[in-house]
């Protein structure tokens, strides 16, 4: 085992006012994918958001970079390296493409750089550049989901959390972003990736964690985890 | 009813109207940026107004300062004002959602209405300037030059407001705070701090309004609510969210007062405004100018 980057330590967390995780565990590994799995309301987007303060845990605690988050409110976390893609996306429609990339470097911390980022960014995702000058709401899903992504880093990240990125996408323009994301990581950006595509996301996943009902259930490399009766009939169903 | 006398009549009535939708689509600019960060009509509005043009009165009153030399202290004086207010009173209330917010508006309506009553009284005011009685021709057409004064103002005001809003990356926030605060605050930008910002820029923009009312018009305490009113069918006309559509929208309903005014009777300018502002709500609610939710750019 390497680094944890973060760990979460028994964790009790309120979505509204009901309770949507009890007592979880687990760390993610400094440059590594990690992946958070489970169905439709396990809590998977409840837990990104403690993470990135949105939420705050009414127990137990989490640790970024070896100290403890605090009272960690968005702006916090963000200012500490961590870029949270929420689900859907969440884009400034009314202001221009380079207007969201441009506030994605609000953080005066990464504002000097806001040129070379931009530069990176459009290395990523060269239709970005091309829809520059066009609002964002103009934009199709999955240059939407682009431009998330390269909003998160402009902030040039430490730890990127994206929540369910491929959601609602074109298979082509799934695995584009997944190549992009396996190679974000090779850049040194640490992933933690939640997902309802679970085979794309176990091929490019260094580690992954299963989430249900709010409980951690399992945890392993993605071949144990393919090799679990228990996962395939819950995830894969009985043909895979 | 009667039909204009001459074409030049009906330039002269349509330049009226033009200067006086001036002033009102200044305060409605500040008006629908402090609905953009809060959610709220801000009713308080033309009371803040109003206040500055006291500011204006009591300066002219002990000073040898022309009216105009207000413009230049009032933009600070307020943003200053503002900030306080967001930061003392609003930012707590704002947690707990947009109600009490819209309360403590009105509350502060109220408040600085029979404040100023108490403490100016609440006598009719004027302001004079040396250009008071002065006109520019042209076209047969005659420019009050006070009145050419204030509605430049106005234009310079709005430019700053839209170079503000589109150039700079705390404009730029601002905007992003208003469309969606949850995803601004993932990226950095702390709500309460551009709020405090916004609600700010709208208050300086009441003062700006304000000195602009006392240059042209007598005031009461409570002539103010008025002027709210205005701002908010202003801002109906123009759409929420572009500044120079805003704008257009004051001159839209200055006009449309002007020459109802002219051509029924001065009663009837205000039935025919509010008359508008409901059609408009009921058959286009993004504005006459706005553009409808889901349509390209």
């Amino acid at each position: 085992m390497g680094n944890p980057l973060l760990e979460v330590e028994h964790v009790d967390a309120f979505y509204g006012v009901a309770q949507a995780l009890w007592d979880v565990s687990f760390s993610v590994e400094e440059r590594k994918i990690t992946a958070l799995l489970g169905a439709n309301g396990a809590g998977k987007s409840t837990l990104l958001k403690a993470i990135s303060g949105v939420v705050q845990p009414t127990k137990g605690r989490i640790v970024y970079a070896g100290s403890p988050l605090v009272d960690c409110r968005p702006e916090m976390a963000a200012s500490s390296g961590i870029s949270h893609v929420p689900e859907g996306r969440r884009l400034f429609s009314g202001l221009t493409v380079l207007e969201n990339l441009e506030l994605g470097a609000y953080l005066p911390s990464v504002r000097p750089m806001t040129k070379e980022s931009l530069a990176r960014v459009f290395g990523l995702f060269p239709v970005l550049k091309t829809r520059m000058r066009q609002l964002a709401g103009t934009l199709s899903g999955g240059e939407q989901q682009m431009l998330a992504i390269g909003r998160a880093l402009m902030a040039r990240p430490t730890l990127l959390l994206l929540d369910e990125p491929s959601l609602g996408l074109a298979p082509i323009v799934v695995k584009l972003l997944f190549d992009i994301i396996k190679k974000l990581n090779r850049d040194g950006v640490t992933i933690l990736l939640v997902e309802q595509n679970v085979r794309k996301t176990l091929e490019i996943a260094d580690y992954a964690f299963v989430l249900k009902t709010g409980v951690m259930r399992m945890e392993g490399q993605p071949a144990q985890l393919l090799g679990d009766p228990e996962f395939r009939q819950a995830f894969l169903g009985r043909i895979g | 009813m009667h039909w204009f006398a001459s074409f030049t009549t009906f330039l002269q009535i349509f330049v009226n109207g033009i200067f006086l939708g001036c002033m009102y689509g200044v305060a409605a600019i500040g008006l629908s940026l402090i609905f953009g960060c809060m959610q709220i009509i801000f009713l308080a509005q033309g009371a803040v107004m109003i206040l500055a043009a006291y500011c204006v009165f009591w300066m002219v009153t002990f000073t040898p300062l022309s009216p105009f030399w207000a413009f230049i202290f009032i933009i600070p004086v307020f943003l200053g004002f503002g900030f306080a207010l967001y930061t003392g009173l609003f930012q707590r209330v704002a947690k707990t959602g947009k109600n009490p917010s819209l309360l403590l508006a009105f509350g502060l309506m109220v408040l600085l209405e029979h404040v100023m009553a108490f403490v100016f009284s609440a006598d009719y005011r004027t302001v004079t300037t040396k250009y008071a009685s002065t006109a520019l021709g042209l076209a047969g057409v005659s420019f009050s030059v006070n009145r050419v004064i204030v509605a430049l103002v106005a234009c310079a005001a709005t430019a700053l407001v839209f170079l503000f809003l589109k150039k700079t990356i705390l404009g730029k926030a601002v905007r992003a705070v208003s469309e969606d605060m949850g995803a601004a605050a993932l990226l950095g930008m702390r709500p309460e701090w551009v709020s405090a910002v916004t609600f700010s820029i709208g208050i300086s923009l009441a003062g700006v309004a304000g000195v602009a009312t006392c240059i042209i018009f007598p005031f009461d305490p409570y002539f103010g609510f008025i002027f709210s009113l205005k701002a908010l069918i202003a801002v109906a006309f123009g759409g929420l969210g572009s500044v120079g559509g805003v704008l257009l929208g004051g001159v839209i309903l200055g006009v449309l007062e002007s020459m109802t005014s002219y051509t029924i009777s001065g009663g009837w300018a205000d039935a025919v405004a509010y008359a508008a502002f409901l059609l408009v709500l009921i058959f286009r609610p993004e504005g006459l100018l706005g553009r409808r939710l889901g349509e390209k750019a």
